[in-house]
């Protein structure tokens, strides 16, 4: 594949848009680093595969895989880095399999520096690859940080979670890369629409005090077909908040102010889904490399997890049976841990 | 008349993709590259502001941090 990183977005901008990944693909973020989103994205594929579901876990951290490593699988025999770099060429090739017979790994690479920073093309390519993959749910865990790539991969899932913790560090972290992911879709929708983008830039360029309501007004006066537009967007674009390491009440007074405040400045509607609190079995499964759902299913973290399936309508099995309690999702979940051989405590 | 003159004429070589003019359809915020748009002589690559100090005030004025005081409440 002959690339040019000097050709322009703008012109795959457009292919790209028109991939759209089965309503079952999950983005998972956070915009900062240590909130626990790599733990939250394995629980939650473990979760769906225990309920029966086929379920992919793709590790699209590109710079600091580790799902891997926190599954226990230490030397995976295909990475993302072989199918980035094109020495494998079907995505399904590099799946691999885990102790839980509904659930594969695309691992991460981390070995190569260049897999961290893909060119545009070789985005698109796995963006399309994933989009083409066979399963009931596709959980991807994505990087921390604010970057093109991961901005991409949570505006072409359907769903994206967002987890962050009750500080302040934390809670900056996930607004900022919802606002740059935000932002970043509606330049995507209104991409032939120079009279919006120029809105759009205006909004970045002004200071806070001016810009603010300005964006979703504006775009809104500009047109019939523009307003009709972005009511489309802002109806699909409901990303879901989970607070993890929760500690006190406080959480939910921020969760209720978040919602107020992104309602207010961007008009769409951020719907927290979860609040899992500080477990300290979470940190001892963490430490053996396993999933704190399985080593732990009894535990306050595993009945939060369970919450957030039930606020996001995913307590089904795949047989289309709802699974109405936390008792009745233990059963589902107990049938998953002999097959882990989970380490002696 | 020579071979030479039934030839047709060698075509003039196509304009240089890279050099010549901006043909792109759509228009792009240069701040959405991942590199300077060096077809619109830009030396540095663009860049737009994520968050204000403003807004990253008011937000730190709507966080209710986990305390002490707050649990249990």
């Amino acid at each position: 594949m002959i690339i040019d990183p000097y050709h322009h977005p703008a012109d795959t901008m457009t292919a790209e848009a028109e991939v759209t990944m089965r309503r079952s693909t999950f983005a998972v973020a956070s915009g900062k680093g240590g909130t626990g989103k790599s733990t939250f994205a394995i629980n939650l594929s473990m979760a769906l595969a225990a309920l029966g579901h086929e379920v992919i876990l793709v590790d699209a951290d590109l710079g600091g895989a580790d799902l891997s490593t926190l599954l226990g699988i230490h030397a995976p025999r295909y990475t993302l880095k072989d199918f980035i770099q094109g020495d494998v060429s079907y995505l399904p090739e590099i799946l691999e399999p885990t102790p839980s017979p509904h659930l594969r790994l695309i691992c991460g690479g981390t070995d190569i520096i260049s897999v961290s920073n893909p060119y545009y093309q070789q985005k698109v390519k796995l963006i399309r690859a994933l989009a083409q993959l066979q399963a009931d749910y596709i959980v991807v865990d994505l990087g921390p940080d604010i970057t093109f790539n991961n901005l991409d991969f949570f505006n072409a899932a359907p769903v994206g979670f967002l987890v962050t913790q009750n500080m302040d560090a934390m809670i900056l972290g996930f607004y900022r890369f919802l606002k740059a992911a935000f932002v970043r879709r509606l330049k995507q929708e209104f991409r032939n629409e120079s009279y919006i983008l120029s809105i759009i830039s205006d909004f970045q360029n002004r200071g806070w005090s001016h810009a603010r309501r300005d964006l979703i007004g504006s775009i809104r006066a500009a047109s019939r077909e523009a307003q009709k537009h972005l009511d489309a967007v802002l109806e699909t674009f409901q990303p879901k908040l989970v607070f993890n390491m929760v500690e006190s009440p406080a959480a939910r007074k921020t969760a209720d102010q978040m919602f107020s405040f992104i309602l207010e400045n961007f008009g769409f509607r951020l719907q927290t889904v979860g609040f899992i609190p500080r477990d300290r079995d979470v940190e001892k499964a963490y430490a053996r490399n396993e999933p704190y759902l399985l080593r732990f299913p009894r535990s306050a973290a595993s009945k939060a997890l369970y919450e957030v399936l039930a606020a996001c309508g995913l307590n089904y099995t795949r047989d289309g049976v709802r699974v109405s309690g936390f008792s009745d999702f233990l059963a589902y979940v107990k049938v998953e841990v002999p097959g882990w051989n989970l380490l002696k405590i | 008349m020579s071979d030479d003159d039934k030839k047709p004429p060698i075509p003039a070589r196509g304009p240089d993709r890279r050099r010549g003019p901006d043909r792109r359809q759509n228009p792009v915020d240069p701040a959405d590259l991942p590199f300077p748009d060096r077809r619109k002589g830009d030396r540095r690559q663009m860049d737009r502001r994520v968050t204000s100090p403003e807004e990253t005030e008011e937000l730190l004025k709507i966080i209710k941090p986990d305390t002490d005081e707050g649990a249990g409440g």
